[in-house]
């Protein structure tokens, strides 16, 4: 007799020991002999069939009723926290618009790393702070060349000039390429300004460029 | 050979392989590209030149000196021809985890000559607001002098890199 509270494990068939079930043991004596059941000489296919409707031992687990299938990983989990790495990346990531630097040299006589040889001839950029027409903050451009201010209209103007009096660059310029070039802002001048005079003695080819201290403005 | 369990059809699975291939690849993406924001980045709109001259920031041994706009407007959006309605004049200074006030650069001078001593090839870099007036960032870099520091790498946007609504010039 079955017991009790064991489960049928495959619905519509009488479980092992249940009325209109073969007694389990009917076969055992056959294997038990060394007789195979099936691709022997004296096995028959009605016989094996037999044996693997009623099979005379079940593993636990078939007992408990377990459907076969392939095994699957749950995968959900996993997922769930993948697509919250993937947010956190995409709203943290920071794509900032590249920056470069320019090497520049510090403003004359404020500290002990102070250029020690004036310069004869420096060529200074002056920097004033202007108004546009529209009111808005800009700057006023001019080269001084022993004491004479030439004005430059815009940072191109100025990179032209300058390029034009390089002697490096042309033969009929009177500075040669390592003369002093100092850049003389006032102090209502943007930085952006400050750095873009900067940049455009650079480019002019000098290779000698300072800032100096800051004028009134 | 059909899969037909004993209780009926098996029920229809989405195969989720290859979902999960593109979302590691894009983890994986976007943790290389990501730039953990780091105390030394302070936001701010660094100077946009013509036709700059300027190199890579390359990586070796650097200290980045941040210099920080104070808005007349903390709530006022900087875009556009606002950006010069902002202000002028310095917040703060950062140098890696430590913030000077304007009126406290001497503590800052005292800093960066520890900083400097026995690392000679460090490399200075100035990260100063492109509003900011020179005379605001000239104190600045008087104490950066006095710390004996001669060259410094000033930091300005690369071609193309720079922010449409940059300053005019």
């Amino acid at each position: 007799m079955a017991e009790p509270n064991q489960p049928n494990p495959t619905p519509g068939r009488p479980a092992p020991g249940t009325p209109g079930s073969k007694p389990s043991g009917s076969k055992s004596s056959g294997s038990a002999k060394g007789k195979p059941s099936s691709g022997g000489k004296g096995g028959s296919m009605p016989e094996a069939a037999t044996q693997e409707q009623v099979p005379h031992h079940k593993s636990a687990r078939q007992r408990r009723g377990r459907k076969k299938g392939n095994m699957d990983l749950n995968l959900t989990s996993m997922i769930d926290v993948t697509f919250q790495l993937l947010i956190y990346f995409i709203i943290t990531a920071a794509f900032s618009a590249g920056e470069g630097i320019l090497t520049a040299k510090f403003p004359q006589g404020t500290g002990q790393s102070a250029a020690k040889d004036p310069p004869k001839r420096p060529l200074n950029i002056r920097l004033a702070p202007h108004l546009d027409e529209n009111g808005l903050d800009s700057y006023r451009l001019d080269v001084e060349v022993r004491g004479t201010p030439v004005g430059q209209a815009s940072f191109e103007d100025l990179y032209t000039w300058l390029r034009s009096n390089n002697n490096a660059i042309n033969s009929a310029g009177p500075y040669p390429d390592d003369n002093p070039v100092i850049i003389k802002p006032q102090n209502g001048v943007r930085w952006t300004y400050v750095v873009n005079a900067f940049n455009a003695a650079i480019k002019a080819g000098y290779k000698n460029v300072a800032f100096a201290q800051a004028g009134g403005g | 050979m059909s899969q037909v369990t004993e209780k009926g059809p098996k029920s229809p699975q989405m195969n989720m392989t290859p979902m999960i291939d593109v979302t590691f690849q894009l983890i994986i993406f976007f943790m290389l590209v990501n730039t953990i924001t780091s105390t030394e980045d302070v936001e701010m709109i660094v100077p946009k030149l013509w036709e700059p001259e300027i190199k890579e920031i390359k990586d070796v041994e650097k200290v980045v000196i941040n210099v920080k706009l104070k808005p007349t407007d903390p709530d006022a959006k900087r875009d556009g021809e606002e950006a010069w309605m902002y202000g002028h004049t310095v917040e703060f200074v950062r140098i890696g985890l430590d913030t000077y006030a304007p009126e406290d650069l001497a503590r800052m001078t005292k800093d960066l000559k520890e900083v400097k001593e026995g690392r000679k090839k460090i490399q200075v870099i100035l990260r100063a607001d492109g509003a900011l007036h020179y005379g605001e960032l000239q104190p600045i870099l008087q104490h950066i002098t006095q710390a004996g520091i001669e060259l410094i790498n000033i930091v300005a946007y690369m071609p193309d890199g720079g922010p449409d609504n940059a300053p005019h010039l």
